[in-house]
C-alpha cells in the first residue's frame, strides 16, 4: 500500500512521459534571453566597468582560483556566453552548448563577489540543470542533424525540475520577506518607493507610507503563493498573468536588469505541452506503467542513481536558504548564510569601513583610503559585508608586505552600518586584529550584535 | 490544508524571530511630510547664491588689482595682491561645497583648488608659455598655483624678492602672463557658475523634491559629504601624516606658501555646519538638513542625531582651532595636535555619511550603480 503509493508518486513525477514542448520553448526562450543579457553587458561597458577597472576582485569561499582575464580575455569568454546561449536557443550541439555556457556563465559570476545577485545564481542553477535535459529533441537543429534524436515526449521529471527550481525561488523569497522590517515598518520599500515618485500616475501614490505597506504584504502573499497557483490548471493562466503584471512592476520599479524577464519566461515551464492529455490518456490505455517505454523518451542515468540524484538536490536547495538559522546573529545583519538563499531585494544598507594598519615592529600605523584599492562600487559593498571586510585586510596585508615590507601588520576596522532608515550601529569589533582571521563558516564572532 | 498550516508556521516562527529587532521609540524613518522645497530655497537663496557671488566680487576685485600689479609690480600692489587672494581663498571654502549642476559642469572645485599644487608643471607653463586650464586635474591652477604665484616663487614669501621678480626678472613679462591667464580662469569659471545658478539653474533647483539619486536633496547631501571628507582628507589628513605610516608631509597642506592652511580649515567646517544649519550668509538661521533630521526624529546613543552632530561640529571646530598657522610649521614641530583633530573630524563622517541619509532615506550615491540589483 505505502509502497503503491510512492511507486505513484514517482511515477507522476519522475518517470511517467509528458510533451516536450514546455522544455523546448524554456531552451529557446532561455538561450534567447541570455544571449539579449550578455550583449546587454557589453553594450552597458560592464566588462571594462566590472571586470577592466578594479584592481581587485572579492572572492567566494572555495572559489578564490578564479581569476579575471585581461582585456581580450574577458570578452571572449562574454563572446563563448553569446555563442553557447545563441547555441542553446537553436538547439545545436544542445549538450556541448549548454555546458559551455553554464562553465562560462557561472566563471564569469564567481571573478567578483561583489557582483554576487541571486538572479544570476538562478541563471548558473538552471543551465546546470539544463545539462541534464533533453530539451534538443525537438525544435531544433540537432533533429534537423540527427533524425532518430526526435521525440515528442520526455520523463516528466525533465519538466518538474525546473518547476521545483522555480517554486523554491519564489518560495523562499517569500519566506524571507517574513520578517519585522518588511511586515511591520514596509522596509526597504518605504525608502525605495519614495524614490520612484517621477514615474507618471502610479509615482503619486509612492509618496503615502500605505502604498509601501500594501507592496510588502502583497509581495510576500504573492512570492508566498504564485508557484502554487501556477501548478494548478484552473487557477495558471491568471497565475501567469499575475507573473507578468508583478515582474513588468518590479522592472519599472527597480534597477534589476533581466531578472523581471527571466521570471517571465521561466514561469511558462509551468503551462504543460498541447499534446499532452491525449498522449497521456493513450499512454494509461495501454497501461504502460514501465520504466521500459520512458527510457526510450530520454535516457539518462540508472534510475535509481537518477532518483537519489534528484532527491539530493532537491535537499540541497531547500537546506542552503535555511542554512542562515545556523548561525546566532540576524541574517540581515550580519549576512552570515546571506547568499545564495533567494533574499531579493530585501535591505537598504549604507556602511562605511575604515581600515587602519600597523606595523608591529615600528608601531607605525596608517589609515587606508578604501579608494586606492577599490572601485566604488566594490567599496560599497565591502562596507556591508563581513566577509568582504576580512578579504579586503588580507589584501592589505599583502599589499603593505609587497610595497612597504610590513610583516603580519595589525589591522583593525572601525565600521558603522545603517540598515533600513536606522541610524548606524558599529559593525565589526574594531579591537580586533582581523588581518589574523581566516574566513569559515563557523559564527564569526568579530562581527558585533544588531540591537533593536 | 498543509500548505497553509507550513506557512502559517513559518510566518509564525519568522515574524517572532525577528520581532526581537522591534524598534520601540517614536523614530519615523522616511517620513516625507518634510517641505524640501522651503530647504532648498533657503539653501539656494541664501547659502549658495550668495556664496558664489561673493566669490565672483572678490575674484572681480583680484582681477582688478591683478591689472594693477602687472602694470606696474610693485610691494604695496603686491600686498593688495596678497590680501585680495586670501580674502577670495577663504570665500571659496564655502563656495567649494556645491560640486553639482553648474559648478561639475565647470569642474570648479579641482579647477580651483586641486592642492598641492604642482610647482615644476607650473614653471614650466610660465617658461613656454602655456595657459591652458582646460585639464582639471593638472594641479598647476587655481588657488594653489596663485598661492605658489604670490608667495613661493622667488624661493621665499619675501615681498621684495617676490616684486623683484614680477619687475626685473628676464621672464617677467612671462610671469604677468601667467598670472593674469591663471586669475581670468578662475574669475571665468566662477562667473559662468554663478550666472548659470542665477538665471536658470536655482529655479529648477529648489523644485527638484524627491529622494532619489540626482535631485537636490540627495545632491546636496552627496556633494556636502564629499567636500567634507577632503577636508578632512586633503587639508588635515595627508599632511598630518595618518595616511602614510605616521610619516608627516607639511609641504602637503592647503596654502603652504601663504601659511594660512589653518584658517581655511576652520572655514570650511564653519561653512560646512552652516550647510547643515541652514544659515546664511547674513547670520540667519533658515531651513536646514538639521530641521529635517529633527522631523524624522532620529535619535542616535539617547541622544537627538541633530545634538550628536553638532556636539561633534564643535569639538572638530576647536581642535581645528588648536592649529596654529602656519600649519605646515605646526606639523613639524609636532604633528599630535592635528592628528587629534583629524580624528575629531573624522568621527563625524558616521554621522553625516551613514546615519543622516539613512534615516532621511536619501540614496547616496557618487557615482551610478554600474550594475542590476536585486
Amino acid at each position: 500500500m505505502y509502497r503503491g503509493f510512492l511507486a505513484k508518486i514517482r511515477w507522476r513525477f519522475i518517470d511517467s512521459p509528458v510533451g516536450i514542448i514546455p522544455l523546448v520553448r524554456f531552451r529557446i526562450l532561455f538561450g534567447g534571453l541570455m544571449m539579449l543579457g550578455a550583449v546587454r553587458f557589453i553594450e552597458q561597458g560592464w566588462i571594462e566597468k566590472l571586470y577592466i577597472e578594479p584592481d581587485y576582485f572579492f572572492k567566494f569561499y572555495w572559489f578564490e582560483w578564479v581569476k579575471p582575464f585581461d582585456e581580450k580575455g574577458m570578452y571572449i569568454l562574454l563572446s563563448i556566453i553569446i555563442g553557447s546561449s545563441f547555441m542553446v536557443m537553436l538547439g545545436l550541439l544542445y549538450r556541448i552548448a549548454i555546458i559551455m555556457f553554464f562553465v562560462s556563465f557561472t566563471y564569469l559570476e564567481l571573478i567578483d563577489a561583489t557582483n554576487y545577485l541571486n538572479h544570476h545564481y538562478l541563471v548558473c542553477l538552471l543551465s546546470f540543470l539544463m545539462i541534464f535535459l533533453p530539451a534538443n529533441k525537438s525544435h531544433s537543429v540537432d533533429v534537423l542533424l540527427w533524425r532518430n534524436l526526435k521525440s515528442n515526449l520526455v520523463p516528466s521529471w525533465t519538466i518538474n525540475i525546473l518547476i521545483f527550481q522555480l517554486t523554491v525561488v519564489y518560495t523562499f523569497a517569500g519566506i524571507a520577506k517574513l520578517n519585522y522590517d518588511w511586515i511591520f515598518n514596509a522596509m526597504p520599500l518605504a525608502v525605495w518607493l519614495p524614490e520612484r515618485q517621477d514615474i507618471p500616475i502610479i509615482g503619486y501614490f509612492f509618496q503615502f507610507k500605505w502604498v509601501a505597506f500594501l507592496m510588502s504584504w502583497v509581495g510576500a502573499i504573492y512570492d508566498l503563493s504564485i508557484a502554487y497557483f501556477l501548478m494548478y490548471s484552473r487557477t495558471r493562466p491568471f497565475a501567469y498573468f499575475l507573473v507578468i503584471v508583478f515582474h513588468l512592476m518590479t522592472w519599472l520599479l527597480f534597477n534589476i536588469g533581466l531578472f523581471p524577464w527571466i521570471m517571465i519566461v521561466s514561469t511558462m515551464i509551468f503551462f504543460p505541452g498541447k499534446k499532452i492529455k491525449k498522449t497521456l490518456s493513450d499512454i494509461s490505455k495501454t497501461n504502460t506503467h514501465s520504466f521500459a517505454e520512458t527510457r526510450d523518451y530520454y535516457y539518462f542515468i540508472k534510475r535509481n542513481l537518477l532518483l537519489s540524484l534528484i532527491i539530493g538536490y532537491m535537499l540541497l536547495q531547500i537546506i542552503i536558504p535555511f542554512r542562515h538559522f545556523l548561525y546566532p546573529s540576524n541574517v540581515f545583519w550580519s549576512e552570515e548564510g546571506y547568499r545564495f538563499s533567494w533574499r531579493v531585494m530585501l535591505v537598504e544598507k549604507i556602511g562605511q569601513a575604515t581600515f587602519t594598519l600597523k606595523d608591529p615592529k615600528t608601531n607605525r600605523q596608517t589609515e587606508i583610503i578604501n579608494s586606492r584599492y577599490l572601485t566604488q562600487f566594490q567599496e560599497k559593498q565591502m562596507s556591508i559585508q563581513p566577509d568582504f571586510i576580512l578579504q579586503f585586510a588580507h589584501y592589505l596585508r599583502y599589499e603593505y608586505k609587497r610595497t612597504h615590507g610590513i610583516e603580519n601588520p595589525i589591522i583593525t576596522v572601525d565600521s558603522h552600518v545603517a540598515l533600513n532608515g536606522r541610524v548606524s550601529q558599529p559593525f565589526i569589533d574594531k579591537k580586533i586584529n582581523i588581518a589574523e582571521i581566516k574566513d569559515d563558516f563557523l559564527p564569526k564572532k568579530w562581527i558585533l550584535k544588531f540591537n533593536k | 490544508m498543509n500548505f497553509i498550516k507550513i506557512f502559517f508556521i513559518l510566518f509564525v516562527t519568522n515574524v517572532f524571530l525577528f520581532t526581537s529587532c522591534k524598534d520601540d521609540d517614536q523614530q519615523d524613518p522616511c517620513s516625507s511630510t518634510f517641505d524640501q522645497v522651503a530647504l532648498f530655497t533657503n539653501v539656494a537663496d541664501n547659502i549658495i547664491l550668495p556664496n558664489y557671488e561673493n566669490l565672483k566680487s572678490e575674484l572681480d576685485e583680484l582681477s582688478i588689482i591683478t591689472q594693477v600689479f602687472v602694470t606696474n609690480p610693485d610691494e604695496n600692489g603686491l600686498s593688495d595682491l596678497r590680501g585680495a587672494f586670501k580674502e577670495a581663498y577663504s570665500s571659496w571654502q564655502s563656495a567649494a561645497q556645491f560640486e553639482f549642476g553648474p559648478a561639475e559642469d565647470v569642474f570648479l572645485r579641482n579647477s580651483l583648488n586641486n592642492f598641492p599644487v604642482n610647482t615644476n608643471r607650473v614653471e614650466f607653463n610660465i617658461e613656454n608659455e602655456i595657459n591652458n586650464f582646460d585639464q582639471p586635474d593638472t594641479y598647476d591652477q587655481g588657488f594653489p598655483a596663485l598661492d605658489f604665484l604670490l608667495f613661493g616663487i622667488s624661493g621665499s614669501d619675501s615681498v621684495l624678492e617676490t616684486v623683484k621678480l614680477y619687475r626685473e626678472n628676464a621672464d617677467k613679462e612671462k610671469y604677468k602672463k601667467y598670472l593674469t591667464d591663471l586669475v581670468a580662469n578662475m574669475q571665468t569659471k566662477v562667473t559662468n557658475t554663478y550666472e548659470t545658478w542665477k538665471n536658470s539653474y536655482r529655479d529648477s533647483f529648489v523644485t527638484r523634491t524627491g529622494t532619489a539619486a540626482g535631485n537636490s536633496l540627495s545632491q546636496i547631501i552627496n556633494s556636502w559629504n564629499q567636500n567634507y571628507e577632503l577636508v578632512k582628507r586633503n587639508k588635515i589628513g595627508v599632511p598630518s601624516g595618518v595616511l602614510d605610516l605616521n610619516f608627516p608631509l607639511p609641504d602637503k597642506v592647503e596654502a603652504f606658501y601663504s601659511g594660512i592652511s589653518s584658517s581655511l580649515a576652520i572655514d570650511a567646517l564653519n561653512a560646512s555646519l552652516n550647510l547643515y544649519l541652514g544659515v546664511g550668509n547674513t547670520g540667519i538661521n533658515g531651513v536646514g538638513l538639521d530641521d529635517f533630521i529633527n522631523e524624522v526624529n532620529a535619535e542616535k546613543n539617547g541622544k537627538t542625531l541633530d545634538e550628536v552632530i553638532q556636539e561633534q561640529f564643535a569639538k572638530a571646530l576647536n581642535a581645528v582651532s588648536a592649529l596654529p598657522d602656519p600649519l605646515s610649521e605646526s606639523i613639524e614641530n609636532d604633528e599630535l595636535p592635528t592628528v587629534l583633530a583629524y580624528n575629531e573630524i573624522t568621527r563625524q563622517v558616521v554621522n553625516i555619511k551613514t546615519d543622516l541619509p539613512s534615516v532621511l532615506c536619501i540614496s547616496i550615491t557618487y557615482v551610478d550603480n554600474p550594475s542590476d540589483s536585486d
